[in-house]
This record gives structure tokens, sequence and C-alpha cells, in this order.
């Protein structure tokens, strides 16, 4: 399992090292080769010391002045070694040290020796110093004296002088464990330093998962605050919160339709159970016409909504196919319209349906048919006594709309966003089996179905509008009608005679 | 005994209603929360059954504002809201009982019975009067070995005055207890289903079971006086 807090240890870390790997090793190479510059320098100047003690007198004969040659640095563990040869490459001198062993032979030009072979079988480095022999006072004198051609020529002698380094060894030794044991402790300090950092930089994270592991559908209203978080977690604690938001709408709505459906399935099989035992417990005073027929209508009820519910859950499951063809909605609605409208004469409200002679949309009719009835039947289901229908279609050569209003004084805006919701009804007592609140559920996923979405609104009058937008069927040259014929447009009108004069009046009053 | 049925359902009314009356109930009915707030505030009962979900004014809020008036009749919730949160919510609130829709209409006379006991005091559901044995439950009276052939209301009365025993119980308690909204008690209706009790359940020759006191009311003495 990836961790954060182990991969920014390892990456800190690794980085950490590498930086001071490399920062030691250049710091290393530095001082080393410093020093080993500064050792062949010493070399460079012993070795000027060395021919500083080879003089030559009057006759050309040299000399080394090996008394001066008892200096410390011949002596020891780890002594000096110098040869001096002449321009012939004969040996002229040797330092004791040398014993038996030889030094290299060397070149023609000055230059260090960076590894050369020492008797004591260890490697040192050298020097190659090329130099004349001075004569002193006294020679200097009597060669001046001599003729010029008696005088023999200065000799050009090469010195190579060698020393082990171990001076030299042992500070880069201990500048090499000393640069280790701080990388090492650096190392650790790195690991103990990130492990902390990394675990107190992650404790707001631990703390938002713990809280996190905390919620559930019970708990669904907890919110994460923000206040106490890093920059960083933020704008995660803020996509925490929205997704919590959108969690409780979820489960609200499943609670409420769980409630509802408890609600409307419970209720009826209760009325059933209790007519049925009071019935038979008491069957001299049961009434079986009047029983088989209360049966008969919760049974028509249930039945109702257990068909509505299925065709809602077809719909949602994508198995209702519709079959696109062309539909005329005006003489649809006028079928829906005189289906709904004459159980409602009675009632004191008006109603007007207005529709072209014929609207041609692309449509299935086994939906559009009961969607079309749903809207009608809900909208004279709810709507008051005093209250007014209105239905009408527009239409123009590419689009139809079909748009039912009626007076509705209890909804409120905050409630459009449940009207779609199976079961959601406004009266919260759920009181009448007529209507359980699946028809414009059934409408919108008949709708979906379809291809297209009803919008609802309330208008500025407080009339609930529900409008279902459609394509209009392209026009076919052997097929009438082709178009939206909206030069005679049909009205069909339910006006009381009592509201009808009220209406007069009015019109009346306002000329 | 005397319960208010608040439902909305017209059917479960009719059937519930009808079923406790022929328990020997008096039953007073209403569809909606506000009259059922009137009702139980303006009349005594031994139980109310109450739904939640009612129109004007919700099961809940009317039982959180009969316990807010002190009113201690024992309410037993019909509802079909069935989560334990609904359960603990409405018993909480007040109520004494929860039942859930859909319900055997036994278990229902059951609790509601139960109720009516705890309103009264009383534990067990065969009350002793003397020779006199009333079983609550089977809504049955016996005197000795013999069952009484008691009408509904009679039975009630009888219940009543035995959950009473030993205390004076006058007329108005009894018009309020036995007879519903729908009744309407004549002014000696009372005396005439005391008379009639008293021919079934008193010792031939012997002294009255259910004494008067002039003024007063009626009292069911334990042991013949």
């Amino acid at each position: 399992m990836k961790s954060i807090q182990r991969h920014l240890t390892f990456t800190l870390l690794a980085t950490v090292l590498t930086l001071s790997a490399a920062a030691g090793a250049f710091l290393y190479v530095f001082a080393r080769s410093r020093l080993l510059a500064e050792f062949d320098r010493g070399l460079a100047t012993e070795a000027q010391a060395v021919a500083a003690r080879v003089s030559r007198d009057s006759n050309g004969a040299l000399e080394l002045n090996f008394a001066d040659a008892q200096s410390p640095e011949f002596h020891g563990r780890h002594p000096a070694y110098f040869e001096i040869w002449d321009a012939g490459g004969r040996l002229i001198f040797r330092s004791p040290t040398l014993g038996s062993s030889n030094l290299p032979r060397p070149g023609n030009s000055e230059r260090p020796l960076k590894r050369v072979a020492l008797p004591d079988g260890e490697h040192g480095r050298g020097t190659v110093f090329q130099f004349i022999p001075r004569a002193d006072e006294e020679d200097e004198a009597a060669i001046r004296a001599k003729p010029p051609g008696q005088v023999p020529p200065a000799p050009l002698l090469t010195l190579v002088l060698a020393r082990q380094p171990h001076a030299l060894n042992e500070t880069l030794w201990v500048l090499g464990s000393s640069l280790c044991i701080a990388g090492l402790a650096l190392a650790a300090g790195t690991v103990l330093a990130v492990t902390l950092a990394v675990r107190r930089g992650l404790i707001p994270l631990r703390r938002l998962a713990g809280e996190m592991d905390a919620i559930d559908a019970a708990s669904l209203h907890h919110r994460f605050s923000k206040e106490s978080l890093p920059a960083e977690l933020q704008p995660i604690c803020g996509r925490l919160n929205s997704l919590l938001d959108r969690l409780a709408e979820a489960f609200a709505r499943e609670r409420r339709f769980t409630s509802d459906a408890a609600h409307e399935l419970r209720t009826p099989i209760a009325e059933l159970r209790a007519m049925a035992e009071v019935a038979l417990r008491w069957p001299q005073d049961a009434r079986p016409e009047q029983n088989c027929r209360e049966t008969l209508a919760i049974a028509n009820q249930m039945e109702a909504m257990v068909t509505t519910l299925l065709s809602i859950a077809r719909c949602e499951a994508g198995l209702v196919r519709a079959r696109m063809g062309g539909v005329d909605l005006a003489e649809l609605v006028r079928q829906s319209w005189e289906l709904h409208r004459p159980g409602n004469i009675g009632r004191n409200l008006i109603a007007r349906c207005e529709f072209p002679s014929h609207v041609m949309v692309h449509s299935d009719r086994s939906l559009l048919l009961p969607l079309v009835g749903n809207l009608i039947s809900n909208a004279f289901a709810h709507t008051p006594n005093d209250g007014q229908i209105d239905c009408r279609i527009t239409a123009s050569d590419t689009h139809a709309q079909l748009a039912i209003s009626n007076t509705c004084y209890s909804l409120r805006q905050e409630d459009l966003r449940h009207i779609f919701e199976p079961f959601w009804r406004k009266d919260a007592s759920r009181t009448g089996g007529t209507h359980c609140g699946l028809g414009l559920s059934l409408v919108e996923a008949y709708a979906r179905s379809l291809g297209t979405l009803p919008k609802v609104e309330l208008t500025a009058d407080g009339r609930f509008q529900i409008a279902i937008e459609f394509n209009c069927e392209p026009a076919q040259s052997d097929t009438a009608p082709e178009s939206p014929d909206i030069t005679q447009p049909t009205l069909l009108e339910h006006v009381p005679s009592e509201r009808k004069s009220a209406e007069t009046q009015g019109a009346s009053a306002d000329k | 005994m005397r319960v208010l049925l608040v439902e909305d359902s017209e059917r479960l009314q009719a059937s519930i209603a009808t079923g406790l009356r022929k328990s020997g109930y008096a039953v007073d009915v209403t569809g909606d929360g506000e009259e059922g707030l009137w009702y139980a505030s303006n009349n005594q009962y031994d139980v109310i059954i109450l739904d939640l979900m009612l129109p004007k004014l919700d099961g809940l809020s009317l039982l959180r504002r009969l316990r807010e008036s002190d009113n201690r009749t024992h309410v037993l919730i019909l509802t079909a809201r069935d989560t334990v949160e609904d359960r603990v919510l409405g018993l909480r609130t007040g109520s004494d009982d929860y039942l859930v829709k859909p319900f055997a209409f036994d278990e229902l006379l059951a609790r509601v019975e139960a109720l009516a006991r705890r309103a009264h005091g009383v534990k067990t559901p065969v009350l002793r009067v003397g020779r006199i044995e009333i079983d609550t439950a089977q809504r049955v009276a016996r005197k000795g070995p013999d069952a009484l052939e008691l009408p509904p209301r009679e039975f009630a009365l009888l219940e009543y005055l035995a959950m009473r025993r030993g205390t004076v119980v006058s007329r108005t308690e009894i018009e309020r207890h036995i007879y519903d909204d729908h009744a309407e008690p004549m002014s000696n209706v009372v005396d005439a289903a005391v008379y009639s009790l008293r021919r079934k359940i008193d010792p031939p020759g012997g002294p009255s079971l259910i004494q008067t006191r002039r003024g007063m009311g009626y009292v069911l003495c334990a042991e013949e006086p």
C-alpha cells in the first residue's frame, strides 16, 4: 500500500544522502588535491634543499654535503629518498635511506611523480628537479682564475626525491572518516527529522480521515471545519463537504421515498386487513357488498400504484424503448382533455384548453398518451374549486410546446425540486387514496424516454406550470398535415356560469 | 371505556370504530389533527388511538400539545412509519404504545385494553367483585360458573364500575366513559342501564352490588354490604 509518510521519508532521505555524499566527496577530493599539491610543493622545496647541498669544485668534481643531509626527513619510519643523476644517465649521489634499492630513472623534465615504489615496499610521491650545482666561494674564485678553456663546464644534474606521504594519508583518512561519520549522522538525523516532520505534517490528514471514518448514514449532517486545516487540505475539505451535501440529499430523498412508499403500501393493506378481521369477527354486522366494493377500490388503487412504479422502474432501467414517429399532439391533448373534463364539470373551476388543429410531433404515441393524460389528470386533481386550468400547445415549424398551468396555493418555490420524486406529495399527511404522488414521476420518466424533459415553474401569479417541448415531425409530401396548422386554433373551454358572470362584470368594469 | 380514534383513512376509521364499538368501547372518530386535538382536550378518554400523518395538524404535534397541556390520557400511535427512529420519537414525545400498520385487529384491541387497564391502575385483565368475574380480554362476565348475557354497553358499564370499585362514580363520568359523541344518552339512560345490570349480577333476594349514593352516583362494592 502506498504511504505518503514512507514516500516522503524515502524521497527526502535519498535526496539528503545524495546531496551530502556529493558534497562530502567534493570536499574530500578538493582537500586531497590541495593537500597533495602542498605535499608536492614540500617535496620540491626539499629537492631544492638537497640540490643546494651539491657543489662542484674548480676541477669539475661534484660533492654532496652529506653532513647536512642528516636532517630529520631522512630518518625515522618514513624517511625521504633521493637520487641524483647526471645528464648522461649516471647516478651521482643517492640517499643512504635507499639502501640497495633504486628510485625510478627520471626523464628529462621536471615533474611530480604521483606513484613511486619505495624501498620499504610502500608507494610514495616524488619529484624530479634539474639543477646545475653551484661552486662555493673558494672554488668559484679558482674557476674564475682559470682560463676559460681549462674550466670544465657545469653539469646539469637531475634530482629525484621521493617520500611516503604518511602524514598526508593520515590526514586524508581522518578527513574521509569524519565525512563518512558526519554523513551517517546526517542520514540518521534526516530520517528522524523527516519522520517526525512528516508525521506531524500528516496529523490534519489523519484527523480528517478519522472524522470521515466516523461518518455513517446517521451522521450525514456532519461537516468538516476548514479553519483547523492547512491550506493544502482546505480544497479537499470543501469537496468532501459538497459530497456530504449530495449524500445527505440522496439519503433524505431515499428516506422520503421509503417512508412514503411504506405509507402508501401499508395503509391499504391495513385497511383490507382490518375490514376483513372485523367482518369475520362480527359476521352478523358485516356488509358484504360494501366490503367487496371497498376491497375492489383498494385493489384498484394498489394495482395502479404498482403498475406506475413498475413503469417508472422500467423507464429508469432503460427498458422502455420509444418507437419514434409522427404523433398528432393536438389530437392526444383533445382526447385526454375530453376524458378528464366531464368528471370535473360540477366543480367551480375554469378549464381552458387551446391548441392548433394539428401538431405533428416526433414522439411515441404509446408513451405520449399516458404522459399527457397524467398531466391533465394531475391538473384537474390538484386545482382548488375556485381555481383555473390552462392547457396550451404552441408550435413553430420545428418545435412544439405543451404547457399546462393550474392554480395551486400551497406549492412553494422550494417544493419544485421534489416535484418529480416518486411518492412526493405536498400534503405530508398523504390523506386520500386516489393520488399517491407518482403521476409526475411517471411523466418525467416517460419524457426522458422520449428524449425530452419537463420544466416546472411557479408563475408570478402563483400558478404551477409544467411545460414539455417536442420536436416537430419533418414534413412529408404524402401525409397530411405536414406542419402545425395554427391558422385554426381550437379552444375547449369550461367556465362555470357563476364565474362567467363574474368575468363579464370584471370585463365591463375594466372597460 | 371511551376511545378517541384519530385516523385520516376513512376505511380504517370505519373498521376500527366498528370493531371497538362491538367490543364494548364508546368510540369518537375524527380524520384530522386539529379536530382530534379538540376532541382530546374537551372529553375524557381512556385511550386515544392516534395516526401520525394527519391533515391540518400532524399526530406528533397533536401529542406534544396534549402533553404540554398536562393531558395524561394514554395514547397509542397507529402508523405506517415503522423505523426505529420513528418509534423512539413517538414514544419519547409522550405516547404510551406504538403499533405499525398493517396490524392484527386483536393486537390493537389487546393494546387498547392494556392501556385502559393501566389508566385505572389495574394490572390483571380479570377483575373480581364478590362472585362476579369480569374478563376484560375475553369481554365476558361470569357470576360464579355462569356466564352473564350482557350487551356491550352494560358490559362496559360493569367493567368501568369494577375498575373503580369502592369509589363513587357520578352519572356524568359514566356517560363520558360509556357513551361516545354519536350517542345521545337520555337523562335516565344510566339509571336504566344500572337497573338492568343489577338484575343480572345481584344475588336473588340479597342486597345490590351496585349501591346508589343519592346526589353523587353509584359505587360497586367489592364485598356484599
